[in-house]
Parts: structure tokens; sequence; C-alpha cells
């Protein structure tokens, strides 16, 4: 469905609607069920609007002669409203005043997208079974913002018959006639607005949610959260930093790792790029890759102190980013895309490359990384720190022979962020060492991708490979891209 | 001035800090599951690292709601499974009245909801 000026199809509004509802449900107990009242005579209005704005399916397909339920429970919705709006006219309450500001916002992005129907609409072509779904999912979806959204007006009225019933008689006396009365009536309606709504909802979500169109995703999407991905996590490493950044920083590098490798083997299936080239030399590569910064992750994640301080903000929407762009590409509601639909959705030649950038700016985050572990300012949660400790020494020759503590008790005993001792920060350094490693030479690998056609150039190098012995040629093709001197601590 | 807490109040963060160590153990789970040989498949590690890397994201802003002098303890995880862990703090997050978890919760409630739906 075409988007709107600022945008978003009618998809993404009804979407925004849903949310915007569920935040009001969440906040109700600190809102005026009378400003909520008075705003949501607009919202089932605007809704009503919508559906019948929406295309009516070919009833000679959906083999119902009769007008659908769905149309008639929301023709009793609106006429629900109508008696409540008529009732709340005639009397002092709600009265006038302010609006709810969120409530506006739904009518707002309800009108835009009968607006975009409207302008749209020319029902002459028959309705094929995928826009159907996509007809029903809005519908449900559109049900649940009224299911949810009457919920909250309810929530609130209950909350402020609470309070009026403390209310000292001295100020009761200033609020409009009847306030209570009305109230109690005004919450019984909305109790029965909110049942009748959720018949609908209760057999069509989020089930019909599944045949909701999904647009394509953003072909600068996930080039963006990578760039700025890259930038924060930098950033982040650039001061005196924290175990729990390096732990989120180490999760996020695994993550993307994951997402590369399911995007990348999809690419080798729909020979968007060379299969072979990407089955002997990239896959391998890359799951080392994935090992080194799980590994990493988990030992920071134990050194992590419970109480530690906030992460940079920054970062942490980075990191959002960086999952919402994955999923958004490679989820499709059931799980894992296939390597077709993602073919299909994607161009996969083209996020090879974004991907192969990606590669090449995490070698240089990871040895970031590597050089930040060597701070030694950097602390670790003192029972982290303690078992990580204990459990080094037993591996070591001698087993556990230390007949000092590795961290004071009452440090242990409160989790206090505390100094890395030498062998916990040599392990940790040697992990992200390791990590260093593997990534580079998985960019290395990934250097073929950056090929103008993608193919061509990978198609030699996989030929002049097979010609060798396979140890050396994969050394020689990895080495693609020059590899930077490792630093010691 | 300084302000008392209250009872519910009270509650709501031992909720929130409950709610902290489910997803941290959550997210430490998935990471274990990963780090495993031999290795899961693609596609389920995939799937395990986008809920472990959610399950972080939202432990953060879970103990971003706490002030900075709250216990959070040890975790006491019942089950292995951390889809199922995910799904205890959300049940967690429905044993007090939504009034009494601490502001700015509901971006918490609506990213647990979202990271079971999109992993159910």
């Amino acid at each position: 469905m075409m988007p709107t000026r600022d945008g978003r199809s009618v998809g993404e509004l009804l979407l925004d609607c849903d949310l915007t509802v569920r935040d009001v449900l969440m906040d109700t107990p600190h809102m005026d069920g009378r400003v909520m009242v008075r705003t949501w005579g607009e919202v089932v209005q605007a809704a009503a609007d919508l559906w019948r704005a929406l295309p009516e399916p070919d009833t000679s397909t959906s083999g119902s002669a009769g007008p659908e339920p769905g149309a008639v429970l929301m023709e009793q919705l609106q006429t629900m409203n109508a008696d409540l709006l008529k009732a709340a006219r005639r009397r002092q309450w709600p009265g006038e005043g302010l609006a709810d500001e969120r409530l506006l916002q739904v009518c707002a992005n309800l009108t835009t997208a009968t607006e975009l129907l409207l302008r749209r609409r020319t029902d002459i072509r028959p309705m094929g079974p995928r826009v159907r779904a996509d007809l029903d999912a809005a519908k449900a979806r559109l049900m649940h913002v009224l299911y949810v959204g009457a919920h909250g007006v309810q929530v609130a009225l209950n909350r402020d018959l609470r309070d009026l019933a403390v209310v000292p008689a001295s100020r009761r006396a200033a609020l409009p006639a009847e306030t209570v009365k009305r109230t109690v009536e005004a919450r019984d309606r909305m109790a029965a607005f909110e049942q009748f709504a959720g018949s609908y909802v209760s057999y069509t979500f989020p089930a019909a949610l599944r045949g909701e169109h999904k647009p394509a995703p953003e072909p600068d999407r996930l080039r963006l959260a990578m760039a700025t991905w890259d930038i924060q996590a930098h950033r982040a490493l650039a001061g005196t930093t924290t175990a729990a950044t390096i732990m989120l920083i180490a999760q996020t590098q695994a993550h993307t790792a994951f997402a590369t490798q399911t995007l990348l083997r999809a690419a080798a299936e729909t020979s968007a790029i060379e299969p072979r080239q990407y089955r002997t030399r990239l896959a391998p590569a890359l799951e080392s890759a994935q090992t080194a910064w799980i590994a990493l992750a988990r030992t920071w994640s134990q050194l992590a102190p419970s109480r530690e301080q906030r992460l940079d903000p920054d970062l942490v929407m980075a990191a959002r980013d960086i999952r919402a762009a994955t999923l958004e590409v490679i989820h499709d509601r059931s799980g894992t895309s296939s390597a077709e639909t993602l073919a299909a959705t994607v161009d996969l030649k083209q996020t090879s490359q974004t991907l192969q950038m990606g590669l090449a700016t995490a070698t240089d985050l990871a040895y970031a990384l590597r050089e930040a572990t060597a701070d030694p300012q950097l602390l670790g949660s003192a029972r982290g720190v303690n078992s990580l400790a204990m459990a080094l020494e037993a591996r070591g020759p001698y087993g556990n022979v230390a007949t000092q503590a590795w961290v004071r008790p009452t440090d242990h005993a409160q989790d206090r962020p505390v100094a890395l001792p030498d062998m916990v920060r040599e392990s940790a350094w040697r992990a992200a060492d390791h990590a260093t490693r593997v990534t580079t030479t998985a960019a290395g690998c990934a250097a073929i991708l950056s090929a103008p056609d993608g193919k061509q150039v990978a198609k030699t190098v996989a030929e002049e490979a097979g010609s060798r012995p396979g140890r050396d040629v994969q050394l020689e093709v990895c080495r693609s891209t020059p590899s930077r001197g490792l630093r010691l601590m | 001035m300084a302000t008392k807490t209250t009872k519910t109040e009270r509650d709501g963060l031992a909720v929130t800090a409950g709610v902290t160590l489910l997803l941290n153990a959550a997210a430490d789970r998935c990471l274990s599951i990963l780090a495993t040989d031999p290795a899961p498949a693609l596609e389920d590690s995939f799937a395990l690292s986008d809920l472990g890397l959610g399950a972080q994201l939202a432990g953060h802003l879970a103990r971003d709601l706490l002030p900075a002098d709250v216990e959070l303890g040890s975790p006491r995880p019942h089950q292995d499974d951390p889809l199922e862990l995910v799904r205890a703090a959300e049940a967690l997050t429905r044993t007090v009245p939504i009034e009494t978890l601490p502001a700015g919760s509901s971006h918490l409630v609506v990213a647990l909801c979202d990271l079971l739906r999109e992993h159910s």
C-alpha cells in the first residue's frame, strides 16, 4: 500500500496505533479517565471510517453471501460509541477540557490511513490470497487497537473511581454533577465495548498477522546500522571502558557474525556469490569468528559486575539497531527465512558487499577491544574474578595451590568491582587476541565479495586454489587483505 | 527532599530486579548453548543469538529502571531454556499492579512482549 507523506504505509500506521495504545495502557494508572473518555469517541469514529475504507473481499471467493461478521461488529461498536458520545454531550461529565495527546495521535494515524486508502482504492481487480491475508491482518490489527484502547480507558476510569472514593466532601462539591455515577456508567459501557472488540480479537489476533504484508527491508538500513554500531563501539572503547561494555560489544559482534553467515550462505545457495568459495573458505572462517566472539562474550559476562554503572545509551541504541536491522532482513515471522525467501526480498549481492565492509570494520573493532582489555583501570565483578581465577588456576600445572584469596572476602560478599588479577587479565586478553586473529582471517576471506561482479574474481581465485593443496591455498586466499601486525600488551 | 519508598514501590523494585536477573540468565544461557560443541545449526544459532542479544538489551533496560544502589542478588533460575526464562520474566511483571513498577516500565513490558512474539 502507498506510503504517506511521512513515508509510512497503512500497515505501519496501524502498527504505530497498536504500539501507542499499548503504551497508553501501561500508563493508565497515571492518567485521567475523563480526559481519555473525551478523546475515545474520536478514536472509534476514525477506526470505523478506516474499516469502511478497506477494500471488501470478493463475496464470490469468500463463500459468504452476507456482510462480513467483522463489518457487522464494527457497526455495533460504532453504535455503542455514538450512544456514549450522545450521553456525554447531554451531561456535564466528562465536560469540555483537555484531550489525550496519544489517543489523538492514534486518531491522526487512522485518518491518514483512511485517506491513503480512499486515494488508492479502485476495487476493480480480483483480490488474491495474499492481498486477502494482508486485509485480514489489517482488520485484526485495527480491532486490536480498539480492544486494547478500550481496556486502557476502562482501567483509567476504575482508577478515577478509586480516587473519587477518597476525595474529601469539600472538594467533591466542586466536581461536575453526578461524577461518580457517570464514571461508573462510562466504565461499564467501556467494559461492554471491550468485550465486543475482544470477541473479534480472540479468534483473529495474532494469527491473522501472519498474513500481513511485510514491506521489503530498507536497502540501506543494515549498512547504516553497521556503520553506526562501528562508530559507537569505537567511542565506547576509546576512554576507560567497563566489563559490561565489552560484553555487549562482543555479544553484538557475535550476533553480527551469525547474521553475516546466514545471509552469505543464502547468497551462495542462490549463486549471488561463488558457492564453492563460500563453502570452502568463508564459512569455516566465519564459524571460527562466531565461536571466538561468543567465548569473549561469555568471559566478560562472567566479569561484568552486577551493579556496574549504566551503559552508554548510544551504544545500547546502536546494538538495538543492529538487532532490528538483521531481524528485519532474516526473520520471517515463523523463524529464519529460507534462502529463496531471502533472495526474493533482499539484493543478496549488494548485502554481501555490506557484510564484507562489516567484517573489515569488525577487525579494527577487535583490535580496539583487545587494547581496552589491557587498560589497568578496567574492573571486574569480585565474584566473577574469583571464580575465573580459580578455574584458570585449576587448569594450570599445579592446580589450586594459591594460599591467598583472589579477592577480598568483603568485596566477594558484596560483589564489588575489583581490579583484574594478572592471570585473569591475560586470559581475557588472549580471548580478545584470538577474536582479533580469526576476525582478520574472516575479513580477508570475505575480500572476494567486493569484486565488481562478486563472482568472477572469486571463481578465478577458487580455480587457482583448486590446483594447490588445501591448507596452503586457504592461507593464500585468506591473505587477500593485508593483515595488521599484532601488537603486544 | 528525601522521599520514602512505600511497600508497593518496594514490590515493584523487587520485581524489576527479578526481571533483570532472569533476562541476564536468559542471555547467558543463549551464549552457553551457542558455545557448545557441536554448535547448533546455523538457523538455530541465529535465532538463539537474537534471543540472547534481545534478552541482554531488555536486561539493561530493566537495570536502568532501578536505583543504582539496588542489590540484584545472585540469579537462581529454575530452568535452562532461555525462552522460558524470558517468559518467566514477562510473567513476573504481571505479579504486581502496573502502577507499582518503576516509571518507564511500559517500554520494558513491550520489549518483553516483542521478544516473546518474535521467538514463539
